[in-house]
């Protein structure tokens, strides 16, 4: 039988999840000290919760630190990451961003029909055909639920929807 | 009396027009959005909860719990049909439900499972009435001081409970903790961490935080994890196929018994919720059951067991929130963002002031889980077929409904930001078994937290002791604390013993 080798895990991910939640909990224990008050006259002032919950977050972030150090979150099978699904949810977002930058340019019903033209083309892998029907149906009839029934007001564009 | 005098009217409200309309609309979306593999009822609740804001709390309410339990129901039809549950609580119904399948049993899986929900449903709806009402007569004598000890308590066990990690779930309640202090601090009118935008200063919008880390997140999820539909679902379920048979309903009753009652007491503990029940009450069935050495091979007494006990511990999750204001599961924190959103807190007060809405709501709950049942034996071969046809437009469109809806909230371009932002987030975090719900229910009762500790300490003179001079706080508190004992004592127990095991 041939032998194959564990997928080695990785850490970073966590390291760096982890990082980020200490550089937040030193952060915010900092500022709370330096921009609010930690008690007024009556009562707790508005820097107290925050600080401690700077705290917290600096405490909990360094145990679990050490804790991934030690490798006690290393049995988390998301843990392992592919280049090929960090581009797809990389192109996803940029789909998403790009399209609601749009609508102040072209409008909701178009940023929105684009946006699911583009997924189904380039995400689903549809044909062009049928992405450009597909995204244009959903459109409208999603359109006809919020801009006929719940009369949401949506941003128009320079052309008029 | 009084109770079934209540529910009469409860009956009387949502038995015309236009509530019946909404509970038909909830179950039946319900339904579809559990058939529809990797849209589970904590993303479709909260995908939806913007699209209830036209109507009033009670009919935005029906509507939600609609989708809770016929999610449940739906998720039942992947896990028989083509072995992918829904949602973590269907893995159980999987195992027996979909060796059936393989069998040529899938419509007495389907049966079994549809009449077990319906039953446990129908059950614990009676549970829930009762025990409810006795929690929110408890409750009711609650001033600040208790406020604050019992939201403590709810944070600590919904944080340790939830997840693999004890302490990945306690880094997330501080995270939510923080997030729920941005805006104005309503005692001293500071603003906190607003960072001068105007859009700041009311607080982050909760909905577009639940939609973005419940619904947004799946549709990245999905991106990745693509799910094989193929040709594999089976033609072979048809209305006459779904009724057990008098020996299938003499061995399974008394299962659903059991795990009627087994599913509602875990549903009902903070954190534990429905996935937790169906396993311990298919563990217990596992051992009890006269039929226990065919469980994992096709036996409907697991179908049962797991049905009964998913769509049991859904009533038993929504005691805590709706008499105390703390939600134990995800999606009984998206209905809080309901009443939120309304201007309502939940709690034993809403027994007192908005009864009607409660009662209305346990009466359409009863009268959801029959048009479920109808339903589910007339509609699902049809279920079936929009699930093939629309595994590849499903993705844009709940991307598409999350941004629209949350757009449509406050007319906020703004809000979408923040949904798309915590949908990245929540993504991450999710692949990382950081768990949500921690974070959702710091960000929730954030609010209420401190405001509870600032007045405990104002009618104290500053005096921390309140908390420990009153019975309840006291009581409370000393849970809290015996269980942060027990999570430390049992880690260090776990890590001995693994300690143990790479020496030996």
């Amino acid at each position: 039988m041939e032998y194959k080798e564990p997928s080695k895990i990785n850490r970073f991910p966590n390291y760096l999840i982890l990082g980020c939640t200490l550089m937040l909990g030193i952060l915010i224990s900092t500022t709370s000290l330096l921009f609010y008050d930690y008690l007024t006259k009556d009562t707790l002032g508005a820097g107290f919760s925050t600080f401690w919950i700077g705290v917290l977050l600096i405490v909990i972030s360094g145990l679990s630190l050490v804790q991934t150090k030690r490798g006690k979150f290393d049995s988390d099978e998301n843990q392992r990451v592919s280049v090929e699904k960090v581009k797809k949810i990389i192109f996803t977002m940029i789909i998403c961003i790009v399209c609601m930058s749009l609508v102040k340019l072209i409008g909701m019903a178009i940023s929105i029909t684009l946006l699911i033209f583009l997924f189904l083309h380039f995400l689903e892998g549809q044909k062009l055909i049928r992405s450009i029907l597909v995204s244009i149906t959903c459109s409208i009839v999603v359109f006809f639920i919020f801009d006929f029934i719940f009369k949401v007001q949506f941003p128009n564009s320079l052309i008029g929807f | 009396m009084e109770t079934i005098g209540y529910l009469i009217e409860g009956f009387n409200t949502v038995l015309a027009f236009p509530y019946i309309f909404y509970i038909i609309l909830g179950v039946t979306i319900g339904m579809i959005v559990g058939a529809l593999p990797g849209v589970g009822a904590v993303s479709g609740t909260a995908i939806l909860l913007p699209l209830t804001y036209g109507m009033d709390l009670t009919g935005s309410l029906i509507v939600l719990c609609g989708i809770y339990y016929g999610t449940m129901y739906g998720n039942t039809i992947t896990a028989v049909m083509l072995n992918i549950p829904g949602t973590s609580a269907s893995v159980i119904t999987a195992i027996d439900g979909y060796e059936m399948n393989k069998q040529g049993r899938a419509g007495a899986a389907i049966g079994m499972a549809t009449f077990s929900s319906f039953i446990g449903a129908t059950i614990s709806l009676i549970f829930l009435i009762f025990l409810s009402s006795i929690i929110a007569q408890w409750a009711v004598g609650f001033g600040a001081p208790e406020y604050f000890s019992l939201i403590l308590l709810g944070l600590l066990l919904v944080s340790g409970l939830t997840g693999k990690h004890p302490v990945k779930g306690f880094l997330m309640m501080g995270i939510g903790l923080f997030i729920g202090t941005i805006g104005v601090d309503l005692i001293t009118g500071e603003q906190r961490y607003t960072l001068d935008n105007i859009y700041l200063i009311d607080g982050i919008e909760l909905v577009a935080v639940l939609v973005g880390l419940f619904g947004f997140s799946e549709v990245l999820n999905n991106v990745i994890n693509k799910f094989n539909i193929g040709d594999s679902y089976s033609k072979q379920v048809n209305i006459k196929k779904m009724f057990p048979n008098i020996k299938e309903w003499k061995s399974s009753l008394p299962t659903i018994s059991r795990s009627t009652i087994v599913g509602f007491l875990i549903g009902v503990l903070p954190g534990a919720g429905a996935t937790i029940a169906t396993v311990f009450s298919y563990s217990i069935e596992k051992k009890v059951s006269k039929n226990r050495d065919n469980f994992g091979k096709g036996a409907i007494e697991g179908v049962a067991s797991a049905e009964s006990a998913n769509n049991s511990a859904v009533n038993g999750a929504l005691i805590p929130m709706l008499t105390l204001g703390i939600p134990g599961s995800a999606v009984t924190a998206v209905l809080l963002g309901a009443f939120i959103m309304f201007g309502v807190r939940p709690g034993p007060q809403l027994y007192e002031n908005q009864s009607d809405v409660i009662w209305s709501l346990f009466a359409s709950m009863y009268v959801g889980n029959f048009v479920l049942l109808l339903l589910s034996i007339l509609t699902i071969p049809l279920f079936l077929y929009l699930l093939v046809l629309s595994k590849n437009i499903l993705q844009p469109l709940v991307a598409v409904l999350c941004i629209i809806g949350v757009y449509a909230l406050n007319n906020s371009m703004f809000d979408v930001w923040v949904m798309l932002l915590f949908g990245l987030l929540g993504f991450i975090l999710k692949r990382f078994e950081f768990p949500l719900l921690p974070l959702v229910l710091g960000f929730i009762l954030m609010p209420i937290a401190e405001t509870s500790l600032r007045q405990s300490l104002l009618m104290s003179g500053y005096d921390f002791m309140i908390f420990i001079e009153r019975p309840t706080s006291l009581v409370l508190l000393i849970i809290a604390l015996l269980y942060i004992l027990a999570t430390i004592i049992s880690n260090i127990i776990k890590s001995k013993k693994s300690k143990m095991n790479m020496d030996g």
